[in-house]
């Protein structure tokens, strides 16, 4: 976030001289306009890493031999330090010093998430839920209202995420990242929170639903969902992210699938296919349609290929290649026909990573492996070349204009 | 009123870890005293290492038990899994019944455990974790002198209701 604000700032510099140059603007102008745009402080990433390093220290020095030895005194030896380093950051961070007060809020914050998961190892408390990651995610979204510094909702986040990830699926993790956390992505409190949250909800949705096995396709459901709350969604940065993080991972999940049906035995009665899921996907495609004739963005109709379940039809391999296709041309076809930047970037990658995935699936197992990387060179050569030309094609058509 | 949040939020920290460390002190008092017997390795290199080791991970015969042991439906390696051990004539633990519904029992000589993890091991065999199965052997250096693993063990641990475990005895 930072160095792409940073990066722009020299561009900026480097563009306005020549425009001083050319004489579209005058010296003094040029430093006004820069100066609309305050430098940012390159102290940020160093004071980042030291908490990084300074992190890894405390960790290794908690899961050391001397901290292995399960003794009380050794305990209260470790909590008083995380107890200091939480008052020193929040002593510093009263004094105006944010970024260092927020750094040792951090150090804190690491250091008891270290004892915590030692004394639960140390003093063997079986684990079968992940109540430890309840109780971190949530003092960590806690101390994210008190300082309000987004690395606090990063580091929160991320614990959440891997207590997810951690055995069983956990309800009240997913609650708390649905009631607690989605608020600061909503709120757009600070440039990255909407990212780090649809990624960690796609984490958390995958572990639903990978935990009813026979039914992992309501993934597809859930994907649905969420994008359709991307559009609902009025602050646009937020939803353009959310968009963005649903239709790419439905994207995925489709790759997945590709390569996922090649199995046999998947299809051989491994699956159970639910009519309760044609009756929801049937209303969310109701509700999307609906959205869509409201909003009049009628190129966005493409976009519900990407739900269509291929589990459903017949050769559910050739259907999930066949749609990964049709939806990366059709994205070019309008891309170019309306000229939407957006649309032909997206297309592009989409048709890449559908032609990669057929020709894994096909060429990896029967051919020689350096004609197997030939072979997809020249395919992408070949993309290229015809895709550079339908963009002169379209510079021309716009000059004639 | 975020001062008070702060503080608040700091004696909670410090009291959860130190309410895990209170309770295995608890479990002296309120937990049950179980002895269990460990399948025998083969391997004999690893004898004379275990007091160099870290943890040690203990291979119990209740981590195996037979398919007519299973009641109720094919189960996902995740779900958890509920274990009705009984004692025997000779005092050790066996597993009487494996299902994937919660079971309850008061008898005095029965307890239920919770296993994940489970799978195929041999043909009509299951394998199970049960989460306690490791040991911090520098923590109970004095127990594990005379173990072997080469030969069948008797280990006795305390369980407490609330998940937690003691070991008391290596015989």
């Amino acid at each position: 976030m930072k160095r792409g604000d940073e990066m722009n700032l020299s561009k900026l510099e480097k563009e306005g001289k020549k425009w001083v140059d050319q004489g579209i603007i005058s010296e003094e102008q040029l430093n006004v306009i820069l100066n609309n745009y305050p430098k940012k402080d390159a102290n940020i990433l160093v004071v980042l890493f030291a908490v990084l390093l300074t992190g890894l220290a405390l960790i290794t020095f908690i899961f050391s031999d001397w901290a292995q030895v399960a003794h009380l005194s050794r305990v209260i030896v470790i909590l008083s330090f995380t107890l200091f380093l939480y008052i020193l950051g929040d002593q510093l961070y009263r004094r105006k010093q944010t970024l260092y007060g927020v750094s040792f809020i951090l150090l804190g914050y690491i250091g008891f998430s270290a004892s915590l998961f030692l004394v639960i190892n140390n003093y063997n408390l079986i684990l079968h839920s992940s109540w430890p990651f309840i109780i971190l995610a949530i003092v960590g979204l806690l101390l994210y209202t008190i300082y309000s510094h987004v690395y606090l909702y990063y580091i929160s986040l991320i614990a959440l995420t891997i207590g997810q990830l951690y055995g069983e699926f956990s309800y009240v993790l997913f609650i708390l990242l649905i009631i607690g956390f989605s608020y600061f992505a909503f709120r757009y409190t600070s440039k990255l929170t909407p990212h780090f949250f649809g990624v960690s909800l796609v984490i958390n949705l995958i572990a639903l639903a990978t935990s009813f096995s026979a039914y992992y396709y309501w993934f597809i459901i859930y994907m649905f969902i969420f994008y359709i709350i991307a559009e609902l969604t009025f602050k646009k940065e937020v939803a353009n992210v959310f968009k963005f993080i649903s239709l790419s991972s439905i994207f995925l999940f489709n790759v997945f699938q590709a390569f996922y049906f090649q199995e046999d035995y998947i299809l051989d009665g491994n699956l159970e296919l639910s009519g309760l899921f044609l009756v929801v996907l049937l209303i969310l495609f109701g509700g999307f349609i609906l959205i869509k004739r409201i909003t009049f963005k009628r190129a966005d109709y493409i976009y519900l290929i990407l739900f269509i379940p291929t589990l459903y039809l017949p050769y559910p391999l050739l259907m999930t290649i066949i749609l990964l296709f049709v939806f990366s041309s059709a994205l070019l076809i309008v891309g170019y026909k309306k000229d939407y930047r957006q649309f032909i970037t997206y297309g592009t990658l989409a048709f890449l990573l559908s032609t990669l995935t057929v020709y894994i699936e096909y060429a990896w197992e029967v051919m020689n492996k350096s004609l197997f990387f030939l072979i997809g060179g020249l395919i992408l050569f070949s993309f290229s070349f015809i895709l550079e030309r339908n963009r002169r094609k379209i510079k021309e058509k716009g000059s004639v204009k | 009123m975020k001062r008070i949040l702060f503080y608040f939020l700091l004696l909670f920290q410090v009291s959860v870890v130190l309410l895990v460390v209170l309770q295995y002190n608890l479990i002296d008092k309120y937990g049950a005293e179980i002895t269990l017997i460990t399948q025998p390795w083969e391997e004999e290199y690893y004898e004379d290492d275990i007091l160099a080791y870290q943890d040690y991970t203990f291979e119990f015969e209740i981590n195996t038990f037979a398919k007519d042991k299973w009641v109720g439906e094919e189960v996902n390696y995740q779900t958890p899994v509920f274990v009705l051990l009984k004692e025997n004539q000779s005092g050790i633990y066996e597993i009487e019944k494996v299902t994937d519904k919660e079971i309850q029992t008061n008898k005095s000589k029965e307890i239920v455990l919770q296993g994940t993890n489970l799978y195929e091991s041999e043909a009509d065999f299951f394998h199970v974790d049960y989460g306690f199965e490791t040991v911090n052997v520098k923590n109970h250096q004095d127990l594990f002198e005379d173990f072997k693993v080469s030969e069948e063990t008797e280990v006795t641990f305390k369980f407490a209701p609330w998940k937690q475990t003691k070991l008391i005895q290596i015989n």
